[in-house]
């Protein structure tokens, strides 16, 4: 499978071209008989910390849920179907300021960055 | 893979004999005329730094600030060599008492330097210079063999 | 003509960022006890550097990515998590040295001990990165950074004997101190083949939006913005040996001494040319690591970043760097010794190379990114060079650094 050598760890952009992070995982569905197919792919801390083994996953997925709420445990998942463009980075037609990737920034830019003078 | 393989062996052994070398350079080394070298050095720079002061080329607060950063380098490396058991006393007090001097000197400089007069600082400079000698004297015939 | 501004700007800039407090101490020590002999290890580490800084600008204008950002990609995350661990650690000691040897020349210059400097130098360096844009820092600081030249001049003034500065150059076994020569050559080594630096670069070419048609102009500011630097090194290493050695003065370990190496030659003014040339290129190199540290960890997740937009904008960015500069301030406010922290860090440096150097050799001959640009034989050669170096230093300088060393 070239699929993940050429996808996994790619810089993941949505249709406004902002970085919501990199490609952690891939999300496949198993097909009896065919080969299996891309459903989605998730991006996040969660993902990664599965990465490294499964208690730092499940330490992850914890910390997360501490932090950011139920919705948080789980990682965040795009559907493959939106996926627009492939080249240096991955294009998907979603925005993300719509979806809780960015929960963690959005929190430290209104309690922490944004009450300091100047940004 | 073999060539490959001889390659890794080969550095691995240069490594080894290179940290072998290094280690026995460093514990080789004499305390006393490790001491003394440290101490020459701090002393070489006190005198640069008064000369400097004096000819109006440091100012008066840096250059006290590095004469009492020296008086502590020297005083530090004599305490050490008191503490340590050496085999021959008597020849490490020659260095010993040399290093003391040298000591006041230092501190006499910075005294002077801190009072701005510089004929003060002329005579510490002076007793720095015969102190250094002292220990240069002190430190060559510790170095040289029993007769 | 637009091509040959910005080739001088570049080298300008390099010049500039090149000597910090790494290269300064190093090359003093060194001068100091050893003359010219280990002149070897100054252009044997700007030799390094340079291939180094040509292939990240390559890599960076072809493929469009940062190394942090290629060694993720290609390597996966896991394998990524090493270099990043350890340049994260690595720029974070350099940081704190940097700061160090700001808070240094703020304590030669007014005689308040340096401890007080560290966290007024961390706010000035954050309030720069928070206010400023990469372009104002880039070239501003760097342009300032020019006065280390001064270390050239007075080189040149000493009138050293040419031939034996020659002699130097080529690598020769110590007749003493053997243990102290190595770990003297290895500091050098870390002090000039910093990871930050071709980092940093790679992400610049990536901020200033480079493509294919830089590849000459990368070329060039690699090879003369690096040589010019290393001459500054060298520079500092010749006073260093005929002022301090000369004198008699064979140990640098404290750094109320650095300053005597320019005053015999230029008086008064080579005490404020030194306070000068210490407080601007430590503090260029606060803000260049601070944000590499951002960069790093920005580009590693995959979060937006880039030195031009404002702080509310990227959020995550922003708090690296400030986080990264404050917590390094630290150690120093505390009372840490920079000039040991600095030979130690460069050590350190010089022994966690191969970590970051040996994805070069796969990034940079991978058609995926480089394409047709691919290393040619003598690049690969240079790039497994240091590596075997890298690795040679590491296991050289651990048993220094416990028995020998400082």
């Amino acid at each position: 499978m070239k699929l993940l050598r050429d996808m996994l760890d790619k810089q993941v952009v949505d249709r406004e071209q902002v970085k919501i992070g990199k490609l952690d995982g891939l999300v496949a569905e198993l097909r009896p008989g065919k080969p299996p197919r891309i459903i989605a792919i998730e991006v996040g801390s969660v993902t990664l910390a599965r990465r490294l083994g499964r208690l730092p996953g499940q330490w992850m997925a914890r910390l997360a849920a501490k932090l950011g709420g139920e919705r948080h445990a789980r990682p965040h998942r795009i559907p493959w179907s939106k996926v627009r463009d492939i080249g240096v980075d991955i294009e998907f037609d979603i925005d993300a300021r719509e979806t809780a990737i960015f929960d963690w920034q959005d929190w430290l830019r209104d309690h922490v960055i944004g009450r300091i003078p100047g940004a | 893979m073999k060539l490959f393989k001889n390659c890794v062996e080969r550095l691995c052994r240069a490594c080894l004999v290179m940290t072998a070398v290094a280690l026995a350079a460093c514990t080789s080394s004499d305390p006393v005329q490790q001491q003394s070298r440290t101490v020459a050095s701090a002393a070489q720079t006190a005198a640069l730094v008064t000369d400097a002061w004096m000819a109006g080329a440091a100012p008066a607060r840096y250059t006290a600030a590095t004469l009492q950063s020296l008086a502590e380098t020297v005083t530090g490396a004599d305490r050490q060599l008191r503490s340590d058991a050496s085999p021959e006393p008597g020849r490490r007090s020659e260095v010993s008492a040399a290093m003391t001097r040298l000591s006041t000197a230092v501190k006499d400089a910075e005294a002077a330097v801190k009072a701005g007069s510089r004929p003060q600082a002329d005579k510490a400079r002076q007793d720095l210079n015969g102190a250094m000698a002292d220990l240069t004297v002190a430190a060559a015939r510790y170095d040289q063999p029993q007769s | 003509m637009k091509k040959l501004l910005e080739i001088s700007l570049g080298v300008v800039t390099s010049v500039g960022g090149f000597l910090e407090i790494g290269s300064m101490a190093t090359a003093a020590q060194a001068g100091a006890l050893f003359g010219f002999q280990l002149i070897w290890s100054v252009v044997l580490g700007t030799v390094c550097i340079i291939f180094l800084v040509e292939m990240a600008g390559r890599f960076a204008a072809v493929s469009r990515h940062t190394i942090a950002d290629g060694i993720r990609e290609r390597f996966g995350f896991n394998a990524f998590l090493w270099p990043l661990l350890t340049t994260v650690l690595v720029n974070f000691m350099v940081l704190s040295a940097e700061i160090g040897g700001v808070a240094i020349a703020g304590e030669l210059a007014t005689g308040i001990s340096f401890q007080w400097w560290a966290l007024p130098v961390a706010f000035v360096a954050w309030l720069l990165l928070w206010k400023g844009t990469f372009g104002l820092i880039e070239k501003g600081v760097s342009m300032l950074g020019l006065v280390t030249l001064c270390f050239v001049v007075a080189a040149v003034m000493l009138k050293p004997d040419w031939k034996q500065v020659a002699v130097g150059a080529a690598p020769s076994l110590p007749s003493h101190d053997t243990a102290n020569y190595w770990f003297m050559a290895v500091s050098i080594l870390g002090a000039s083949i910093s990871p930050y630096l071709f980092m940093f670069y790679s992400s610049g070419a990536i901020e200033d939006r480079w493509d294919k048609s830089y590849l000459g102009t990368n070329r060039a500011i690699a090879g003369l913005g690096m040589s010019f630097g290393g001459t500054i090194s060298v520079g500092v290493l010749i006073v260093a040996a005929l002022v301090l050695g000369a004198h008699g003065i064979s140990q640098v370990d404290d750094y109320n001494q650095l300053p005597l190496m320019l005053i015999p030659i230029f008086g008064f003014w080579g005490f404020v040319l030194f306070v000068a040339s210490l407080g601007i290129a430590c503090f260029g190199a606060v803000l260049e690591i601070a944000l590499q540290q951002a960069y790093l960890i920005a580009q590693g997740f995959g979060w937006t970043w880039g030195e031009d937009s404002k702080p509310r904008d990227n959020p995550g960015f922003a708090s690296v760097y400030s986080v990264s500069i404050f917590l390094a301030a630290i150690p120093i406010a505390l009372g840490l010794d920079p000039l040991r922290l600095t030979v130690f860090s460069m050590a350190i440096t010089a022994a966690s190379l191969p970590l970051t150097v040996v994805p070069f050799l796969f990034l940079l001959n991978d058609k995926h990114y480089v394409g047709e640009h691919r290393n040619g034989i003598i690049s690969n050669i240079a790039v497994i060079f240091i590596i075997t170096l890298g690795f040679v230093l590491a296991v050289v300088t651990i048993p220094l650094q416990i028995f020998g060393g400082t």
